[in-house]
């Protein structure tokens, strides 16, 4: 009876351990990205999977490989697409380990609704990999590039995000849920951050990219794409796509600088910032408060900084800059794109959902473009670095 | 077999257990479907109309201590109604737990095991569901306690890893559609809460060691299992938003995979989910413990438990054609079974206060 106890505990173990379907590693096509471009029949998907095979051993050659490899297959729905891969490869795609969604720029001019689905409803993929869209190329180029420095594209592409949004803010990290979401809620516009090929170059996809201090070719972070409903509608510059990561409360540090003289700047660091965005009803109206401490780390002009007055005008010409910066974005965004990425719309809803409905439908036709906006930046100035004053003779 | 004695806090233990398993999946699919971003009103709502049925219980508990509910429904209604009665219920219970049973081994393939017949998951589980009956409510009950209490931990674990990521913007607007909205989620959840409670009914009082403090431990793990549960739906509701909570099979689970803890500590959700599979497969054993002893008190048969488990089990496997008719059956159809199991809950606490009058009146 005791036996009979035993095995009936140790039974379950063989069906609900995964064994019955196991894969070994080696059978596994660990993709580290994916990339999506339009064709005219339908989707070119280019997968980047970890070559996980030593330099050298089991193989023919003694020379050093790439850490990936790229297959690019086609078909007329993504699914398709993707599933061709195995024509080419000789394992499986293991999608687990995805870091970053490439959308090629046709692809997301048309519309990325369609390929959306099929990521959203895979249970074995994990929703948080960056998305970004490549920009005057296509997501094919921007995989294939041997990148200095990390060893795999992906991941080049996805620490570059993580730090630029920490240092700079020109790119917002945007992970697969967080853009479902947004696409999910009618009130909120999609942004999404963009790479480029700082050359196209026929060694970019070989070791010998990497064998010289100045790479031919490289994916370098970029600004901000703005969309509406699924589509692509443009990007921004460096400078607006600062404000908008200012407006959205994305910024975590972040350069800014004004003009003291003739070709003389005082720049500083902003960090700790916090933005507090509200709508009010009657009239309507969105107020943006940014809030932040600034640290000066250059000066070119002849300025006395041991002068509070001084420094107190410092900190105003850099509150005035950000406000002119970010009040030029939403006028620019307004008048080319008409595309509500800032969130007033959203804002509204939450905090005023009956006002909001009487808006709801002439959002874009009128509300928008003649919302009333103030902005209120207030910097603390926090320290100056090891200088107490400028170098000069 | 010797009479099976439990003390108060691995009954009570047992309530909290059965209270937030039921919920899982299936219970906030639908509230949330039903309330939206309210739904965390809807669960103080019912938490509160829950406390009646707590109350009622009470009433219904201490009458006749020696007595099982399946003996009450008897001693209240007469044999013949009181066993129709009975069985009528035993029939929602064994439906409840084929749900519970679908529930698990779907949640299993569809996130775990894609390649593994649901059958297979569901046999491993039915041999063990099979064991602890065997073994009788004192097992059951320490293994309830043990499970609850690393159930707790896990909840914990995830709340500490799920809180940086919590937007309170996610929880508005508040009340945009007044009450209405609440209060039908409200009631899918009083309706979820009453099986639990009723359930318990099945261990006559004077299985309890020291009966006299089982009241304030019910009260507490009452008060628990809400707190679980309005934690869950806030937290939920509050990382994912409404809009990816709806449209998520197991926004709960989902949920989990944004855990992070001091950078280094993610990919977690699959060790904290743990807490789901002890809270269905606890359910499901206790369906079984239940139509067991509604059947025959104090049963000494070991058939019984394996018949009623491979029941469940069959009708988990073939009852439901896939998730989507699984879906739109517990949403459209369960409450109305629920609904019927309050109705006949309430006449047995109805049935009970009359008797207890009318033995008043003799007696004086």
């Amino acid at each position: 009876m005791k036996k009979i106890k035993l095995l009936v505990l140790i039974l379950p173990l063989f069906f609900i351990t995964g064994c019955f379907n196991y894969r070994e590693l080696n059978e596994l096509a660990i993709t580290s990205a994916v990339g999506i471009d339009k064709t005219d029949d339908g989707y070119k998907t280019t997968i980047q999977i970890i070559n996980t095979q030593k330099n050298g051993a089991d193989t023919n050659s003694s020379m050093e490989q790439p850490k990936f490899v790229t297959y690019t297959s086609t078909g007329k729905n993504l699914q398709e697409a993707l599933r061709s891969v195995i024509l080419e490869s000789s394992r499986r795609i293991y999608a687990d380990h995805i870091q970053v969604l490439v959308i090629g720029e046709e692809l997301a001019r048309d519309g990325i609704y369609d390929i959306l689905d099929l990521f959203f409803r895979n249970s074995e993929l994990r929703k948080q990999f960056q998305v970004v869209i490549a920009r005057d190329a296509t997501a094919e180029d921007i995989l294939k590039v041997v990148t200095p420095l990390e060893t795999l594209n992906s991941k080049h592409i996805d620490e570059g995000l993580s730090v630029d949004n920490k240092y700079l803010g020109v790119g917002e990290v945007v992970d697969f849920e967080q853009l479902i979401a947004s696409y999910l809620d009618s009130n909120k516009e999609i942004v999404l951050p963009s790479v480029v090929l700082k050359e196209k170059d026929e060694d970019g996809d070989t070791i010998e990219n990497t064998e010289s201090t100045k790479p031919e070719e490289n994916v370098i972070e970029s600004t901000m794409g703005v969309f509406k409903d699924d589509k692509l509608l443009g990007f921004l510059s460096e400078k607006e796509s600062i404000a908008l990561s200012f407006v959205r409360g994305k910024i975590n540090n972040t350069v800014l600088s004004y003009e003291c003289d003739n070709n003389k700047y005082v720049v500083s660091e902003i960090i700790n910032t916090k933005t507090d965005v509200s709508m009010e009803s009657d009239p309507l109206k969105a107020k943006i408060k940014i809030t932040g401490s600034l640290n000066i780390n250059e000066v070119t002009c002849d300025l006395d900084l041991e002068d509070l007055k001084v420094v107190s005008e410092i900190e105003s010409s850099l509150e005035d800059e950000l406000k002119d910066n970010i009040d030029d974005t939403i006028n620019t965004i307004r008048d080319e794109y008409n595309t509500d990425v800032f969130g007033f719309r959203d804002i509204l809803y939450k905090s005023n959902p009956k006002y909001y409905k009487y808006l709801k439908d002439e959002w874009y036709d009128s509300v928008f473009k003649d919302l009333d906006i103030e902005i209120d930046v207030d910097f603390d100035f926090v320290e100056k670095g090891n200088s107490l004053k400028v170098i000069k003779r | 077999m010797k009479k099976d004695k439990i003390n108060c806090l691995q009954f009570s233990s047992m309530l909290s257990m059965l209270l937030v398993a039921s919920f899982l999946g299936i219970g906030t699919f639908s509230v949330i479907k039903a309330a939206g971003v309210d739904a965390y009103i809807s669960i103080i709502i019912a938490a509160i109309a829950g406390s009646f049925i707590l109350l009622s219980f009470f009433v219904i508990y201490d009458y006749e201590p020696e007595l099982n509910v399946a003996e009450k429904f008897k001693k209240v209604f007469g044999k013949p109604f009181g066993t129709i009665l009975n069985y009528l219920c035993l029939g929602l219970i064994l439906f409840m737990g084929i749900s519970a049973m679908f529930n698990l081994t779907t949640f299993i393939t569809s996130q775990f095991l894609k390649a593994t017949p649901p059958f297979l998951i569901g046999l491993g589980f039915a041999f063990l569901i099979i064991l602890v009956n065997i073994k009788g409510i004192e097992t059951l009950s320490r293994t309830c306690l043990i499970l609850f209490t690393l159930c707790v931990i896990l909840f914990l674990i995830s709340i500490i890893g799920l809180f940086p990521e919590f937007d309170i913007g996610n929880l508005k607007p508040c009340l945009e559609y007044g009450f209405k909205r609440p209060l039908i989620g409200a009631l899918y959840n009083f309706l979820f809460n009453l099986m639990p409670i009723y359930l318990l009914l099945i261990v006559p009082k004077n299985n309890l060691v020291k009966p006299e403090k089982y009241r304030k431990y019910m009260w507490i793990f009452y008060i628990l299992s809400f707190l679980i549960k309005f934690t869950l739906v806030v937290i939920t509701l509050g990382v994912l938003g409404i809009h990816l909570a709806s449209i998520y099979q197991y926004p709960e689970y989902m949920v989990l995979k944004r855990i992070q803890i001091f950078t280094f500590i993610d990919r977690i959700e699959n060790v904290i989910t743990i807490q789901w599979l002890f809270g269905l497969f606890f359910n499901i054993s206790f369906v079984v413990y239940y139509i067991t002893n509604s059947i025959k008190q104090n049963h000494k048969s070991k058939l019984l438990p394996i018949i009623i488990t491979i029941l469940i089990f069959l009708g988990s496997v073939y009852l439901f054609k896939n998730n989507t008719d699984f879906n739109n059956f517990t949403y459209n159809k369960v409450p109305y079974m629920r609904a019927i199991l309050l109705f006949i809950y309430i006449l047995l606490f109805i049935g009970v206060l009359i008797k207890k009058k009318f033995n008043k009146k003799v007696n004086s």
